[in-house]
């Protein structure tokens, strides 16, 4: 069923309109039959939610209190359950329900940690080569020696470039 | 690739390199041989090299530094055709090369193999016509070499001699101790460097660098070959240094014996990405080239050794090629200085070891964003 109202309609249920536009929302519901029983139902379904959450909370907490009262050992659960309990209501109760995710991404990057680390091992011995294995071009860099220092060629790589001298040099970066 | 064509120039240049060679061997046999060649200042390489005359004083050392910022300049402002002939009198075989070097002011040096083989010397003949990275000077005589050479070294006025007929000024470079490093011959008109001797410890001659014929001027230079190579010209500033640092290439600003960083160049190659660094002391000079990887085993003509408990390639007949890899990069070490210098460098190096837990994650994660780098090498 669509709505005439879109999201104002639970605006209005949640209460977040102003006056001006709950008085155009209101009007609008006491002429549109649709958009009233989809009111009644938002209403409905918001109350059943917050009985969930009220349920999960008293649950929550009564696990928390006897989770104490095990710890404390002699003290009673009232005792030490009291001074707390408002504020464990809500914040302890979520924190409880956020755990087996934290848990989940936890290990999910220690997992990938450990991967990578042991991969990273693995790349980084010696018992693998990655690098190019490379023949020095010793004729042109003896060559590139005397040119560059002025030292007139002994036994150096010109003779050898003599008959690939295209080939033997080595091209410039661009 | 034009060769030359006058076959005279190439008997006068195999002659005088023969000779060469032939003194440098007798020079060797002979303790204390009296030196009557006009192109020998210096009597020989086997016993240390007494100045040619006078006494030091600052105004020899102020003369000599002077004298040799004077070639120095004299290398960019002059005209000249010469042969030249060089050898290398290291621990394993000498090598040894003639050949032609035309120079004008402003323009690079070209440099053209000028005989054939010469059987039996080791001698090396590279018919290819190569250019030098403008403004360096000619035997090793540059304004940027001077610098480091005046930190490292006294440089001293030491006399008169003669080279290839032409009245020379001879200059001493010597180490702090007053042990001889090396001895230059300048042309007395012109100032240009006609000859050079490098020594290592002990006085004993590693390298000696020499015109046999010298011509001036710009109608004497004509016209030189087409270069067939040239210098990398992707020169690698020092922010992009700091940079390839912070992400692990070991390219140090400084190494062993004094030898600082003057050059830095990169290329592409089919291998990767290639970092060549030059380093000298003002005299010594070694390049050392870095790239990913690691060395694909012996290369022909190449032997193992271990240096500093790493194991090294080393050429066969030039002992100043060395190369080896470690924590993933390869260096091929490429030095004109004693190979007690070329240890040090080698041993200054990072040296593979196990590495640690931790390290060893580090560097599987470094491999990690690595791989996932579109833009990675």
């Amino acid at each position: 069923m669509m709505s005439h109202l879109g999201h104002r309609l639970s605006a209005l249920i949640d209460g977040e309109l102003d006056d001006a536009e709950r008085d155009r929302v209101l009007v609008h519901l006491a002429r549109c039959e649709p958009c009233r029983g989809e009111a009644v139902a938002l209403r409905t379904l918001k109350r059943r939610m917050n009985a969930l959450g009220e349920a999960a909370a008293d649950a929550a907490l009564t696990r928390r209190l006897m989770g104490l009262a095990g710890v404390a050992g002699a003290d009673s659960p009232g005792q030490s359950a009291s001074p707390t309990q408002p504020g464990l209501g809500g914040g302890r109760s979520s924190a409880r329900e956020l755990k087996p995710s934290w848990y989940v991404t936890a290990g999910a990057v220690a997992a990938v940690l450990v991967g990578v680390g042991a991969a990273a091992f693995v790349a980084g011995g010696g018992g693998s080569q990655p690098e190019p294995r490379v023949t020095p071009a010793v004729d042109t860099y003896v060559l590139q020696h005397d040119l560059m220092t002025g030292v007139v060629p002994v036994g150096s790589g010109a003779d050898k470039l003599q008959p690939r001298p295209s080939k033997g040099l080595p091209s410039p970066v661009p | 690739m034009s060769r030359r064509k006058a076959p005279g120039w190439r008997v006068a240049s195999v002659a005088a390199l023969l000779g060469l060679i032939g003194s440098g061997i007798a020079a060797l046999m002979l303790a204390d041989g009296g030196g009557g060649s006009t192109l020998r200042a210096s009597p020989n390489a086997a016993g240390p090299a007494p100045r040619p005359s006078g006494v030091l004083s600052p105004a020899a050392a102020s003369a000599g530094l002077q004298l040799l910022q004077q070639a120095a300049a004299a290398c960019q402002d002059t005209s000249y055709r010469g042969v030249q002939v060089v050898a290398w009198w290291g621990q394993g075989p000498t090598t040894a090369s003639v050949v032609d070097v035309w120079h004008e002011p402003g323009q690079v040096t070209v440099v053209q193999a000028a005989a054939g083989p010469a059987s039996g010397t080791g001698v090396s003949s590279p018919p290819v016509a190569v250019g030098y990275q403008d403004p360096d000077g000619i035997l090793g005589v540059s304004q940027q070499l001077l610098n480091l050479m005046q930190s490292n070294y006294e440089v001293i006025y030491a006399g008169r001699g003669t080279i290839a007929g032409r009245p020379a000024l001879v200059v001493e470079v010597r180490h702090p101790d007053g042990s001889l490093a090396a001895l230059f011959w300048l042309d007395a008109a012109t100032k240009l460097p006609l000859r050079r001797e490098i020594f290592a410890s002990g006085s004993h001659m590693i390298s000696e660098d020499a015109f046999t014929d010298l011509q001036l001027g710009t109608r004497q230079v004509g016209a030189s070959p087409a270069l067939a190579a040239a210098p990398w010209t992707t020169q690698v500033d020092a922010a992009t240094l700091t940079s390839m640092r912070s992400r692990g290439w070991p390219l140090p600003a400084r190494l062993p014996a004094n030898l600082m960083l003057f050059s830095a160049t990169q290329t592409s190659t089919r291998s990767g990405q290639v970092v060549g660094l030059s380093y000298s002391d003002g005299l010594d000079v070694v390049s050392l080239f870095v790239q990913r990887g690691v060395v694909a085993g012996p290369m022909p003509g190449w032997r193992q050794v271990s240096v500093d408990g790493r194991t090294v390639y080393v050429a066969d007949q030039s002992e100043r090629s060395l190369a080896w890899s470690s924590d993933g990069y390869v260096y091929t070490l490429i030095a004109d200085a004693p190979v007690t210098t070329a240890d040090q460098v080698v041993a200054a190096l990072p040296d593979s070891k196990p590495p640690g837990f931790w390290q060893r994650i580090g560097h599987g994660l470094h491999r990690f964003a690595s791989w996932a780098n579109p833009l990675r090498n």
